[in-house]
């Protein structure tokens, strides 16, 4: 009787223990992905600028088929943006495991800023 | 009979436990604190979340594009994994 009793009380303590942690998980990540989303619109901002300066008025290129540098930089900012928003609605139970895809979301987020760069000193 | 009554006791305090817990499990009247009272609702409202509408980013001729992308350097801090 008393180990059913154990076994119970275990149970109380574990299951909402368990809920509390991913919910952490999911502050954190919203948090990283905010201040990533502000980078990403400031990448977009310099490609507006910069597409402005240069008098190009195509639209922004999704699905590869990139020719120039600008449509280059254009898709990985737009890859990147792409990345944080599917990294938002991601949940995790581990820490490891949300701070290796993090991890992961800023390489991107640095690819990106490495062909605007490109594209700024040209 | 004593040892059912015991196993039922012990999984009803449990469902308790886990609701006081886990307060969105509670049914919506049941929520509210004593003393306020509250029309019964007639349709489902939708909730609203604090919605932050995404901040612009705009820049100009006169802006340094290049000062504006060094500035951008995306991070994983330690400090984010730390619990309040």
């Amino acid at each position: 009787m008393i180990k059913y009793f154990l076994i119970v009380m275990c149970l109380i303590f574990i299951f909402p223990a368990v809920s509390l942690a991913s919910a952490d998980l999911d502050q954190i990540n919203q948090k990283v992905c905010s201040r990533f989303d502000e980078d990403a619109l400031k990448l977009a901002a310099i490609m507006e600028e910069l597409k402005a300066r240069k008098k190009i008025t195509e639209t922004r290129v999704a699905y590869g088929q990139v020719d120039t540098p600008i449509e280059q930089a254009d898709y990985w900012v737009n890859f990147a943006a792409e990345a944080i928003a599917y990294q938002k609605i991601q949940k995790y139970s581990s820490k490891e495991r949300l701070r290796s895809d993090l991890g992961v979301l800023k390489n991107k987020i640095l690819r990106a800023k490495n062909e605007v760069g490109k594209v700024i000193d040209d | 009979m004593t040892k059912k009554v015991w196993i039922i006791a012990i999984f009803i305090t449990a469902i308790v436990i886990v609701v006081i817990f886990n307060s969105t499990l509670l049914p919506r009247g049941l929520a509210l604190p004593a003393g306020r009272l509250q029309a019964p609702l007639s349709s489902p409202v939708p909730e609203v979340n604090n919605y932050n509408p995404p901040v612009e980013v705009k820049y100009d001729k006169n802006t340094d594009l290049k000062k504006e992308l060094e500035s951008i350097n995306p991070q994983v801090l330690d400090s984010d994994f730390e619990t309040e």
